[in-house]
């Protein structure tokens, strides 16, 4: 349980049989590479790193057009197939399999046909845009009954087309009509501009030209040959015909689709082939052997023996030994039991223990059930949560990591339901039930447990405190930073407790004197690091001054209580409403019905998402903050998780 | 009945009424903007890419609870009021919404401001949003003392 | 200005940032062979959509100029404020500006130079400055064209059209910047100006010109004091750096300056400066309410240009990948 053991290994390989090696590591799966070129001493003794540059630029250009493609067709895959994956999870293969499977698929065919339809795709988009642009041009023009042909063809007068500014058609129409051979007309008008024809005598071209040249005139030469309107009729048609080819294209697409699965097989395999190659850039070479070092979890270390001896019979060097523990470069594995596993997402999310620590999820996966199940408290809510995880647990096919989350809430149900029925709440105030705390009138109460909660929660944060120092070996520490402080906390929480209650006066003379002791004990040792007296004196003030950040950490508890009340009564709330709306009548139970539900499934949601984060905050902040650091790197593994098909 | 009289007589129901009125309506206000805020940020994100919808959402949700918890307060500090009940009476009603009317005004919107920072978390980087939505989440502590502050204060007292 | 009125827009750039080009795409180009396997790569990325635009397959200048009107136009939409758009467009509007009037004062026809992204109608203006009538011209506009012209009718020396554009455009971006009252803007600008002062400066003393020449075409504003500049008219390039050792900028000038040193080119000048502001710019992936992202966004696809057609143009001329890298810009991601 907690942070697998690691074994650091090197090994020393013939460089022929690198590739073999590294595809038998893979299917191992759990080799954690380090990289020997960062090394300082390697580098002195110059060994070189092992250049794969260009083959993981071919990889990666193979990679990138299967993602092209594996996208482009995505786009065409119908959604009751979306649904289906959900329901049956992706496709798996083994190792071997995927990787038989890859080697006789034809990507690159499959990549041009592609890559080809997506460029008819454009060709015909691009054509549709032409076509479009071109009616645009028309269609002020759609008034001029005269074939564009003919209109050109005009040989003894000079026709003129364009557009001018709307603000001067006033003044250009004026000018116009003082000349004495041109015909002019304005055919078509659109929001800033007017269309306009005019014929010319040829002497009085020039003299027209300066008019329109003076007033931002743009000539516009018409297309086609008939009249406008029969033109956009026949443009338009050739647009219906490019969205026919489209549609056609749509289909090719589809037929295409269902190769996808055969795409995604050879992704995955290269994605393999990929981190192969990255895991080779680790290595560094002499003219013979390569040298790779990293590390193995100790209990696989018979296995990853084996496997090597299979591949390189007698021609490797091993030298593995266990991983010391303050290697700062030892990578994290996490084990643990059903329960806890689910809990260790949050772990990750802070940080994971370094290798000479202790993995904090089991420590605080208890506590983060009781305290999330304290602030849903809702028997209601519980049943719905562990019917719906547990329905999804059985019924898809999930990654592990989904599973992971579900089993997270599906442990949590549990403890909400036992809440709900300390608290006697199902759906807030839905039946009456008898309650061990009535939340209505004992709050005090609640406040008083929730923070005795608190105290139970960090008094077992400094245990574990000392707890690590003692395995250590490190016993004047624990007694200092954690047996001081148990006592000045436990013998002032016992005092001031006293000065409410009535206790013996025993009780209370005890508690001060504890207090005093613990107090003195930290005021002594506080500052034992600093070098200077004066540090020492300072450090020692500034430690016992700590205690009123204890005082905060029990404050903070009271979420506890907070959330666990907003819920529950912003439930009665939702139920007082509806109650009110079913007093009138058959709209009123409907209306009162959809109420219901909705406000219910907002408050499930609210309450839901407050627990966990509020929870996530007491372990980080309170709990987290007496004992753990963290900062440990994530073991990698040899084979990331896959995207499309699982692999076994 | 001059003023004074109606003061002494119905005093009592006026500021309870008053009360329950601001726990509606601040946090009311406060909730909206927040939510309009972050419903900005995430219609930009819809834009772009419509299939993060679910994540955008619950992240527009999160400033809304403070409307909610202003009225579950309202709610019950109504159930107190009669027309006759004494100044005091209805003064200490006005009292105890004020924690609520106030700081879920307040919170909303800078709750709504994180969140909406939180969009661009997701629009980034999706894999990050939860630590987003904590984030946001740790602005409502505040909202939240105030109303079981609110709460209490409303029960704890029998006139 | 009501920084929140930007939140909508912030998101979907940061959408569209995740589209900018990475790293690693920028490495594929500068390795690919030929010109067309790389245009074959930049197809499969956001400058797909501008190849159907491509009539003949090397003029990729159609694409990129094509893409940088789209991207104008997409911010134009994200943008609740078109005041700092605009403030990117005001770069086009002043060099239309120049071609215009070249144009007009050597009687010649350069229209294939113009590039239609400012805000200016030109060919309005162009009727106006005919006409002799510049009321309606935006008043810090109509100040720059009577100066040019002014001028011109003094010196009679064309070359002066684009050193008086160059500074007027700068201190018309300075006020338009100050009125947003962005300090990220700010800074910028005032950095921005500090770099172009000390190339004017090196630049003058590579010329030959005198002292009064220089105190002319200096910028003022600057975080830099004018007089600085002129002190150091007389200083060797080592003397210059240890001159500015201590400004603000000095992260981005010294090395400037010391590969100008080395190499003599002002274009290795520049690529530091690039990089500084852009080191700079990149504080906006830190704001969430305001135009700054929007600002960057847009400096950034310009730099992506940039860098773009370094390596389209050495893939035309058969330049080796390691000559590209040296000339890349950074970029913004």
């Amino acid at each position: 349980m907690a942070i697998v053991e690691m074994n650091k290994f090197t090994l020393f390989v013939f460089s022929e049989t690198r590739e073999d090696l590294l595809r038998e590591l893979q299917r191992f799966k759990y080799v954690h590479f380090l990289d020997l070129k960062e090394n300082e001493k390697i580098k002195e003794w110059g060994l070189t790193g092992i250049d794969v540059e260009d083959a993981l630029e071919v990889v990666d250009d193979d990679l990138h057009k299967l993602m092209f493609s594996i996208n482009e067709l995505n786009k065409y895959t119908n959604r009751q197939n979306i649904f289906q994956k959900v329901k049956n999870g992706s496709p798996s293969l083994s190792f071997e399999e995927l990787g038989k499977r890859a080697i006789t698929i034809d990507f690159l065919s499959f990549y041009k046909q592609v890559r080809k339809l997506v460029s008819q795709k454009e060709h015909i988009l691009y054509k549709q845009n032409q076509i479009k642009a071109k009616i645009e041009l028309l269609t002020p023009w759609i008034p001029l009954h005269v074939p564009v042909e003919l209109l050109y063809s005009i040989k003894t007068c000079d026709v003129i087309t364009g557009r001018i500014p709307k603000r001067f058609q006033k003044k250009v129409e004026l000018q116009l009509a003082s000349s004495q051979y041109t015909y002019f007309s304005i055919i078509g008008e659109d929001q800033d501009f007017a269309y306009l024809l005019s014929i010319s005598d040829r002497s009085e071209t020039e003299h027209i030209r300066k008019i329109l040249k003076a007033h931002e005139f743009t000539r516009i030469t018409l297309i086609g040959s008939e009249e406008p309107k029969e033109t956009i009729v026949k443009l338009k048609k050739d647009f219906q015909e490019e969205q026919k080819r489209l549609a056609d294209l749509k289909n090719q697409f589809q037929q295409l689709t269902e190769k996808l699965t055969d795409l995604e097989i050879v992704y995955e395999y290269y994605q393999l082939k990929k981190m192969r190659l990255t895991a080779t850039k680790n290595y560094v070479r002499t003219d013979y052997f390569n040298i790779i070092e990293g590390y193995i979890p100790k209990k696989l270390a018979d296995d990853f023996q084996k496997r090597i001896e299979q591949k390189c019979g007698d021609d490797y060097y091993l030298e593995m030994r266990e991983a010391g523990k303050n290697d700062p470069n030892v990578p994290i594995l996490l084990e643990n039991s059903r329960f806890a596993r689910s809990f260790e997402s949050l772990t990750a999310m802070y940080a994971l223990p370094k290798y000479g620590e202790i993995d904090p999820t089991p420590l605080f996966s208890i506590f983060y059930l009781i305290f999330f199940g304290m602030m849903v408290a809702d028997i209601g809510y519980g049943l719905i949560l562990l019917v719906g995880t547990f329905g999804a647990l059985k019924l898809l096919k999930l990654t592990q990591q989904q599973k992971n989350f579900l089993q997270f809430f599906y442990y949590l149900s549990y403890s909400t339901i036992f809440w709900g029925i300390v608290y006697g709440s199902f759906f807030g105030d839905l039946i009456p039930l008898p309650s061990l705390i009535n939340m209505e009138e004992q709050y005090n109460l609640l406040l008083v447990l929730s923070i005795a909660f608190g105290i139970m929660h960090i008094f077992f944060a400094l245990g574990v405190r000392g707890y690590l120092a003692i395995k250590n070996g490190r016993l004047l520490d624990a007694i200092f930073d954690a047996g001081f402080w148990f006592l000045a906390l436990g013998g002032g929480i016992a005092f001031v407790a006293s000065l409410f209650l009535s206790v013996p006066p025993s009780i209370e003379k005890t508690g001060l004197v504890m207090m005093v002791i613990g107090m003195i004990g930290i005021l002594f040792t506080g500052g034992r690091n600093s070098k200077s007296i004066g540090g020492k004196i300072g450090g020692g003030l500034y430690t016992l001054y700590g205690i009123s950040g204890y005082v905060g950490d029990f404050v903070s508890y009271s979420r506890l209580m907070a959330l666990g009340l907003s819920s529950a009564f912003i439930a009665s709330a939702i139920n007082m409403m509806v109650g009110m709306l079913f007093k009138m009548g058959i709209i009123g139970i409907i209306f009162g019905l959809i109420v219901f539900v909705v406000g219910q499934a907002f408050n499930i949601f609210l309450s839901l998402l407050g627990s966990y984060v509020h929870t996530i905050r007491l372990t980080y902040v309170e709990f987290f903050g007496k004992f753990y650091e963290g900062g440990g790197k994530a073991f990698q593994t040899f084979r990331s998780d896959s995207k499309y098909i699982h692999i076994k | 009945m001059n003023f004074a009289e109606i003061f002494v007589n119905f005093g009592g129901v006026v500021f309870g009424g008053l009360g329950v009125a601001l726990a509606v309506i601040m946090p009311g206000i406060g909730s909206a903007r927040g939510v309009g805020l972050v419903g900005e940020a995430t219609s930009g994100l819809m834009i772009e890419e419509p299939e993060k919808f679910g994540k955008s959402l619950l992240l527009e949700l999160l400033p809304g609870t403070q409307g909610l918890y202003g009225f579950v307060i309202a709610l019950l500090a109504m159930g107190q009021l009669y027309s006759t009940m004494e100044i005091a009476h209805g003064l200490f009603i006005l009292m105890a919404c004020l924690p609520i009317a106030f700081v879920g005004w307040k919170s909303a919107i800078f709750q709504g401001k994180v969140a909406a920072a939180g969009v661009s978390i997701l629009a980034k980087n999706e894999q990050q949003t939860t630590k987003g939505i904590i984030f946001s989440v740790m602005v409502e502590t505040y909202a939240l003392l105030a109303f079981v502050l609110s709460l209490i204060l409303l029960n704890s007292v029998t006139f | 200005m009501d920084r929140l009125d930007f939140t909508q827009g912030v998101v979907r750039t940061r959408v569209l940032e995740k589209k900018l080009l990475t790293f690693g795409t920028l490495e594929r180009l500068i390795d690919a062979g030929t010109m067309d396997e790389a245009m074959k790569i930049l197809k499969e990325t956001d400058y797909g959509s501008s190849f159907s635009l491509l009539t003949e397959n090397n003029d990729f200048e159609t694409i990129l100029f094509a893409e940088l009107k789209r991207s104008f136009q997409i911010m134009d939409d994200v943008s609740p404020d078109s005041s700092i758009v605009n403030l990117l467009r005001l770069k086009y509007d002043y060099h239309n500006l120049k071609v215009l009037l070249k144009e007009i004062i050597l009687d010649k026809d350069f229209s294939h130079l113009y590039l239609p992204i400012g805000t200016m109608d030109i060919k309005q203006i162009k009727t106006f400055i005919l006409n002799e009538n510049l009321q309606d011209v935006d008043p810090p506009v109509r100040a720059a064209i009577v100066e040019v012209l002014t001028d011109y009718k003094i010196t009679r020396d064309p070359q002066r059209i684009g050193i008086i554009l160059d500074r007027l455009y700068i201190y018309h971006f300075l006020k338009i910047i100050e009125a947003i009252k962005s300090p990220l803007f700010i800074e910028y600008a005032k950095a921005m100006i500090d770099f172009i002062n000390v190339r004017t400066l090196i630049r003058v003393k590579r010329q030959k010109k005198d002292r009064k020449f220089l105190e002319e075409v200096l910028l003022s504003k600057g975080n830099i004091e004018k007089e600085k500049f002129l002190h150091s008219f007389t200083d060797s390039i080592d003397q210059i750096i240890r001159n500015f050792r201590n400004e603000k900028i000095a992260k981005g000038l010294i090395p400037a300056l010391q590969s100008y040193k080395e190499t003599n080119r002002f274009e290795d000048f520049e690529k530091e400066m690039d990089n500084y502001l852009i080191k700079l710019i990149r504080e906006a992936k830190h704001i969430h309410f305001g135009p700054e992202p929007i600002f960057a966004y847009l400096l950034a696809k310009e730099t992506e240009m940039k860098n773009l057609r370094i390596i389209l143009v050495s893939k035309a001329n058969e330049i080796p990948p390691q000559m590209v890298r040296k000339r890349m810009r950074e970029s913004y991601v």
